[in-house]
């Protein structure tokens, strides 16, 4: 035990000898500097090229209210060239229609008709002058806002709004011949 | 043997007398774009570098490689030396980092997931390390440094050379 721990201090003071000897420099076998400089040196161009690229950088960031500005532009021109060329698909088929010899209104209209006369069949051909005068007011309310969009549906054929408005009032008018006459089941 | 020891010994003690204000003017220059004071800081401490860089990498090749890596990224921050404490302590701690760097970028996936590298040190005999450092420079302690296992390896020439927070980190 003994010679062991002294084997071990003397390993320890030969170590730590040793330790004080051990040089604090070793001398590269090539030159180094060389290799150095040219780092440095393409470093630098690098640097140099880093400059332009936050100048070039900066100049983006100057453009950017450009670029946004051109953007808008762009998209409210792409927008206004996709809803006219929207609303000159909706146009085809009014042109189709004309071509064939009958406009849009007098088709929907011709559709209502149609409707309305089923309707009425339906519930046995009623007489509407048996309505209630208030009833009656609706009813001829809704006809006479028709006969004015189709008149200025005559002057602007091919107006969507006011064809909308049109079947708009039309619904509502088959609707209130079906609230008026559906038969409503009687609870006992 | 002795006789060199000596000398290195004389060099160091002449560098560690250099002036101090002498040492801050050209660290001031070369943080201000001096390549020529840059070459001073070189000349001055390249040697002090290399001794670490090869102790650590055990392979003379990439000690010269990282050592010319520390000083390329030396000067590109060496504005951030602040005088805090001795350049050469932060140099000597700058190196260590890169030098562990290069030891972790440079281990393939069989090596990180297996410890060959004792098995590979363990086949080198006395001789053979003998004729493999023929450099006059090397101490007996360097060559059996060499012999050491990687991680035994850094952390003892770590310790040995006060770097003892960065070989605790290891």
């Amino acid at each position: 035990m003994n010679n062991s721990t002294q084997n071990t201090a003397a390993n320890e003071q030969e170590l730590q000898q040793h330790l004080q000897q051990l040089p604090k420099e070793l001398t590269p076998e090539r030159d180094l500097w060389s290799g150095i400089e040219r780092a440095i040196n393409e470093s630098a161009c690098e640097n140099t090229g880093l400059k332009k690229h936050n100048t070039v950088v900066k100049l983006a960031l100057f453009k950017t209210p450009l670029a946004w500005t051109a953007s808008v532009i762009v998209a409210v021109l792409l927008a206004t060239q996709l809803n006219s060329w929207q609303l000159n698909q909706h146009k085809i088929p009014t042109a189709q229609t004309q071509q064939l010899g009958f406009d849009a209104v007098s088709f929907i209209q011709q559709n209502f008709n149609q409707q309305k006369h089923s309707l009425l069949v339906s519930y046995g051909n009623p007489d509407i002058k048996q309505l209630p005068t208030k009833m009656q007011q609706e009813l001829q309310l809704l006809e006479n806002a028709q006969i004015e969009i189709s008149q200025a549906l005559a002057k602007d054929k091919n107006n969507q709004n006011l064809l909308n408005l049109l079947q708009w009032t039309q619904q509502q008018e088959l609707k209130l011949i079906e609230q008026l006459y559906r038969p409503r089941w009687q609870s006992i | 043997m002795a006789n060199s020891n000596v000398i290195v010994a004389n060099k160091h003690k002449a560098v560690d007398a250099l002036p101090e204000m002498r040492q801050q003017n050209w660290i001031s220059l070369a943080q201000q774009g001096d390549q020529s004071a840059f070459h001073q800081i070189y000349l001055l401490h390249h040697k002090r570098v290399y001794a670490l860089c090869w102790r650590l990498l055990a392979d003379k090749d990439s000690a010269e490689d990282v050592c010319q890596e520390v000083f390329v990224q030396l000067w590109q921050k060496i504005a951030n030396f602040r005088g805090d404490s001795k350049f050469s302590t932060w140099l000597h701690s700058v190196t260590a980092n890169i030098a562990l760097g290069h030891v972790r970028k440079n281990k393939n996936w069989l090596q990180r997931v297996f410890s060959i590298e004792e098995q590979l040190i363990e086949q080198y005999s006395n001789d053979d390390i003998t004729e493999q450092n023929s450099d006059h420079e090397l101490t007996r302690l360097d060559r059996h440094i060499q012999r050491l296992p990687e991680r035994a390896r850094i952390v003892f020439v770590l310790y040995c050379l006060q770097l003892k927070a960065i070989a605790m980190k290891k």
